[in-house]
């Protein structure tokens, strides 16, 4: 091959580069690529070949649906902890970029949660430059500033100032941006998705006396079926009792008085914790700040009636109106953020 | 007069000579001894949380664990219950005195209705240690680029 056939065969390789985004969450991992967006659960299921005696694994959807509570969700607060956190992450994203055909010759840009946690980032640089995609670049940006990018704005997000609240399953962000630079943010645990699930499988029990004790993947199921604050639906679930015989139970209200108690809890974090220290630490950006609007995004931004009632509640709080906005499908905005940068950047290039 | 003021200097840099030689190592030393103590924190802090998480997990197995054992008992001691009635109703139902497995069975439904709260109590305490857990790893950041890495 000549030296021009050559270059042409590079240049043409360079153009084929395929813009992916991806968010990888302690519960879910989005992919954006083109107009395609795949959600696949963060978990994986080590098992053993009955022949071979090999270490084989299932991953995902599969993993989760096949084994339930048995399936290692490795992330905690969007992050591997440790080693072996950071070794069955990549043999996830790795076995993840196979199932769904994720070509090599990509350009990646990753979603993580804003973290002082260097060890977490550290051991993610390190998985994500193992992973045999990304070959033509890859970045990590903040996934709650990412979502904002999947507002009908776009890019043009990058001149406004607003609060993005990022309902995550292990961790809530709020994180203040003003023009295109995060001024503050903070992360709590106190208010999650996954805490959620606990307090629904706790409701069951109280409400069954016991007698139902679902396991926490139910929960969520249940969770994410029949949460709506829009519209309070009975819902009625039977379950066969000793001694008793049938019994039912309303499974709206093991749902919805949780996710009430979440939203209170989240309006309580946003009042007397973000902005009291964001007003301690810059009351300049703290007046700028409250005058601006509230992103809300995350898996649990997906419940019916949430985005408005956490509008109420907040601006009863805070004695005045607040605007509130989410992106089409919260769940998916920081990945089609992020494949928003990565389509950028091969364009660029 | 200079003499004077020569041996003032001189004093003094005996003063920084001990200084520089004796008390600056020392110093450097207790640095040292104190940056090793702090990663000895570190790893400490570490492995609490380790095994707080450990804890956790450990936790829910033997919730599990039991609330799958006393479900088992119930069923084994529900049957027995039903032989037990079945025989007695079947071969001496006259002779024995009911009121013994009527009682037994108050007994049952009692420490079922115990094993029920007890099985929501433990759940509840787990939920509260999990909480506790994230709320401490609370983290805050300030001014810096949304871009990561």
């Amino acid at each position: 091959m000549s030296e021009v056939e050559e270059k042409k065969e590079v240049e043409k390789a360079e153009s084929n580069v395929v813009p992916i985004g991806m968010k990888v969450g302690s519960q879910r991992t989005v992919i954006a690529k083109g107009d395609e967006v795949i959600v696949v659960e963060t978990c994986i299921k080590e098992k053993e070949n009955p022949i071979t005696g090999e270490k084989d694994y299932v991953i995902g959807n599969e993993a989760a649906e096949l084994y339930g509570d048995e399936a290692v969700y490795m992330l905690r607060g969007g992050l591997p902890g440790n080693e072996e956190e950071a070794e069955l992450l990549k043999i996830f994203l790795t076995n993840v970029a196979k199932q769904y055909e994720i070509p090599e010759n990509t350009y990646v840009t990753y979603g993580i949660p804003s973290t002082e946690a260097e060890e977490g980032v550290n051991l993610f640089k390190k998985v994500i430059s193992q992973v045999p995609i990304g070959w033509a670049g890859k970045e990590v940006w903040n996934d709650s500033f990412l979502a904002a990018l999947a507002l009908p704005e776009g890019l043009g997000m990058l001149d406004r100032t607003f609060v993005v609240v990022n309902l995550g399953s292990s961790t809530t962000d709020v994180v203040a941006v003003r023009k295109g630079e995060i001024v503050f943010s903070m992360v709590t645990g106190e208010v999650s998705g996954d805490l959620v699930d606990r307090w629904i499988k706790n409701e069951i029990m109280n409400l069954t006396r016991g007698a139902v004790n679902v396991d926490i993947s139910t929960a969520r199921e249940y969770k994410e079926k029949y949460a709506n604050l829009k519209e309070w639906k009975s819902v009625k679930e039977t379950v066969q009792l000793f001694e008793k015989g049938q019994f039912s139970f309303r499974l709206d209200e093991a749902v919805n008085k949780p996710v009430e108690r979440y939203l209170d809890a989240l309006v309580d974090f946003i009042t007397l914790e973000f902005l009291p220290s964001l007003a301690e630490f810059n009351f300049k950006a703290y007046k700028v700040i409250l005058e601006s609007e509230f992103i809300l995004t995350g898996g649990m931004a997906e419940i019916p009636g949430l985005k408005e009632k956490f509008e109420t509640k907040l601006s009863e709080a805070l004695g005045f109106g607040v605007k509130v906005r989410s992106p089409e499908n919260p769940l998916t905005a920081s990945a089609r953020g992020a494949l928003l940068i990565s389509q950028l950047r091969v364009r660029r290039e | 007069m200079s003499e004077e003021v020569l041996k003032k200097w001189d004093s003094l840099f005996q003063e920084l000579k001990t200084f520089v030689e004796v008390d600056l190592p020392k110093m450097e030393e207790s640095v040292k001894k104190a940056v090793e103590r702090a990663k000895i924190l570190e790893s400490k802090v570490a492995e609490v949380e380790r095994k707080l998480k450990t804890f956790i997990e450990e936790n829910e197995t033997f919730k599990r664990s039991v609330e799958e054992k006393l479900s088992s008992l119930e069923n084994i001691v529900n049957k027995r219950l039903e032989e037990l009635e079945k025989k007695v109703g079947e071969e001496r139902k006259a002779e024995l005195d009911l009121s013994f497995v009527e009682e037994l069975k108050k007994e049952i439904a009692e420490l079922k209705n115990s094993v029920a709260q007890l099985s929501v109590d433990v759940s509840q305490i787990k939920s509260s240690v999990g909480e506790k857990f994230w709320v401490a790893r609370e983290k805050k950041a300030e001014r810096k680029s949304p871009r990561i890495l």
